[in-house]
């Protein structure tokens, strides 16, 4: 624990460190080195109603408890050697931890950079390369959407999943109109309580220790952009600590946990449509918590294909089928029967239209509704009675956007 | 008599409207050009590297100089066509991928210059620096780069 408070101690101290030598660079600096240090921004507030179930909030009463602010420096002394750090202030109901996080701090260094090959490190706090969207799945203007498809990138575990302290090593390589990258990560996640009640299967006093990330993923594009393939794998591993109090099924005995997740993603852009899928299985391995030598294993299927239509530079329109199982070899629910909780949460199957408009280089406008079956994506944290859940159920969803 | 030169007078006149409006396009259209600082040594650049070059990946030219890549903004007449004629990618993808480089803190955006005139003006002063025009220029320390 200690250890934790000391590397999140240590990551403030070093984006502060950045700021300061920002600041004096930026005193007195010259126009040569003023361009060398950049600010960037962005913010949202967004607006969520529900017919049923809570989603970011009050949102059966409508939930403005949906915002983000963020504020991020770089600075680049010599071409090879880039600072970077940006803090976060968050709002999205009890699902994320409301205040100011800090999103990343790192230092990138390319020591190979040529046209058609280049490889480097960065280190520090960074966000995991992971699918499509999980890097820049807070700004606005980077989404195909208000909400991700909640398959790939479910906000209930986004905090777990989405930064960490850790080393990437990066590459890429070009071979006629193709272009390979390629990120290899090490690392800490961020675990907080909030992690924990999610990976931990009991209400019992417990905590992870001995953790470790590792993840891969490399993105084959061909001429620009047009088509783009990507595999991602990433893998989590820790011991559940714990004194056990009573034995299983009711409590549960120190263990080991596995978690690792395989995407596969797609990506076409034609003139003016796009056609994008993206297909998850999240393996996780309780091994001894249920019992001495019993090994559970529970597997996540995901996926989702989405088809956007840009009418102009300013307008765009999308339709989405988005399917979510958290145990893929249930997908009816009867099993979730057995914990007490409603068929309902064994999927999610989310029909949504939306829109987005660009009214300026800087702000963003998007709107869209989803017909939703299942509850699997609903927060446990947000509707603690799940028999009180509706299997039917539909989302509205606005929001107001601007980045610089 | 009188009636004769009227004709011939409307004739000459129809001739030359006719041939402005068949000339116009060629008299206004304009080819986007991309320019480079004078000192840089390359003689052309293919397609792909200037994809490399405007989307942010590569930092240093072969003989070691940073590159300083300027824009004009997305909606530019300018900026569009490069986009399209040169890079033959659309104005919101290199916004996606340049939005992709800040905001995850991996990378940096070009430098967003104001007008063609600020453009070649910054061309000519930052060594490594690149970016495109409209048309045709006229500056000394400016070189117009052919695209393979």
């Amino acid at each position: 624990m200690f250890e934790r408070y000391l590397s999140s101690k240590l990551a403030v101290s070093f984006s502060c460190g950045i700021l300061f030598c920002g600041a004096l660079m930026s005193t007195g600096a010259s126009a040569q080195q003023l361009e060398d240090l950049r600010w960037h921004g962005f913010l949202s507030q967004g607006v969520i109603h529900t017919d049923e179930n809570n989603f970011f909030g009050d949102s059966t009463d409508t939930s403005f408890d949906f915002r983000d602010v963020g504020l991020g420096l770089s600075w680049k002394p010599q071409s090879d050697l880039l600072f970077s750090a940006q803090l976060i202030y968050r709002d999205a109901g009890l699902t994320s931890p409301n205040g100011v996080n800090l999103d990343f701090a790192m230092v990138n260094y390319s020591f190979i950079n040529r046209l058609d090959f280049g490889m480097g490190v960065r280190a520090g706090r960074v966000k995991n390369p992971y699918a499509f969207y999980n890097e820049t799945r807070d700004i606005a203007a980077t989404r195909p959407s208000v909400l991700l498809p909640q398959s790939i990138y479910p906000e209930a575990s986004r905090e777990f999943f989405h930064s960490s302290d850790s080393v990437v090593l990066y590459g890429y390589k070009s071979i006629g109109d193709w272009v390979v990258n390629v990120d290899v990560l090490a690392g800490k996640a961020k675990i907080d309580n909030r992690s924990e009640r999610l990976l931990i299967p009991s209400k019992q006093d417990a905590s992870l220790k001995d953790d470790n990330l590792f993840g891969v993923r490399s993105i084959f594009e061909f001429d620009g952009g047009r088509l783009r393939i990507g595999f991602t794998y990433i893998e989590f591993d820790a011991q559940i600590d714990t004194v056990p109090v009573l034995a299983p099924p009711a409590g549960i005995l120190p263990g080991g946990l596995d978690l690792n997740s395989r995407i596969l993603s797609f990506e076409y852009n034609w003139e003016r449509l796009q056609l994008t899928s993206e297909y998850l299985r999240l393996k996780v391995t309780y091994d001894g918590v249920f019992g001495p030598g019993v090994r559970i294993t529970r597997e996540r299927e995901g996926y989702y294909f989405q088809l956007g239509y840009r009418l102009n530079e300013q307008w765009r329109i999308f339709g989405r089928y988005d399917v979510s199982y958290p145990d893929r070899k249930d997908k009816s629910g009867d099993s979730q029967l057995l914990i007490g909780a409603p068929r309902s949460d064994g999927f999610s199957k989310d029909i949504t239209v939306g829109t987005q408009y660009n009214f300026s280089d800087n702000w963003l406008l998007a709107a869209e509704v989803h017909h939703i079956k299942g509850t699997a994506n609903v927060a446990v944290i947000e509707n603690p009675n799940r028999n009180n859940l509706k299997e039917d159920w539909n989302l509205y969803t606005f929001q107001l956007s601007y980045k610089f | 008599m009188i009636s004769r030169l009227t004709r011939n007078v409307a004739i000459l006149i129809r001739v030359i409207c006719i041939t402005l409006i068949f000339c116009a396009p060629d008299l206004y259209a304009k080819t986007p050009q991309l320019i480079v600082n004078a000192d840089n040594v390359e003689e052309s650049l293919t397609r792909n590297t200037l994809r490399a070059i405007f989307s942010m990946r590569v930092h240093r030219w072969p003989d070691g100089t940073p590159v300083s890549v300027f824009v004009l903004p997305d909606a530019h007449p300018a900026h569009r066509s490069f986009a399209r004629e040169v890079l033959s990618l659309f104005p919101h993808q290199l916004r996606r991928s340049w939005d992709r480089y800040v905001y995850s803190g991996i990378g940096t955006a070009p430098i967003e210059v104001k007008s063609e005139k600020d453009m070649v003006h910054k061309v000519a002063t930052v060594p490594g620096g690149i970016g495109y025009t409209g048309g045709e220029v006229s500056e000394e320390n400016v070189r117009t780069l052919f695209v393979q």
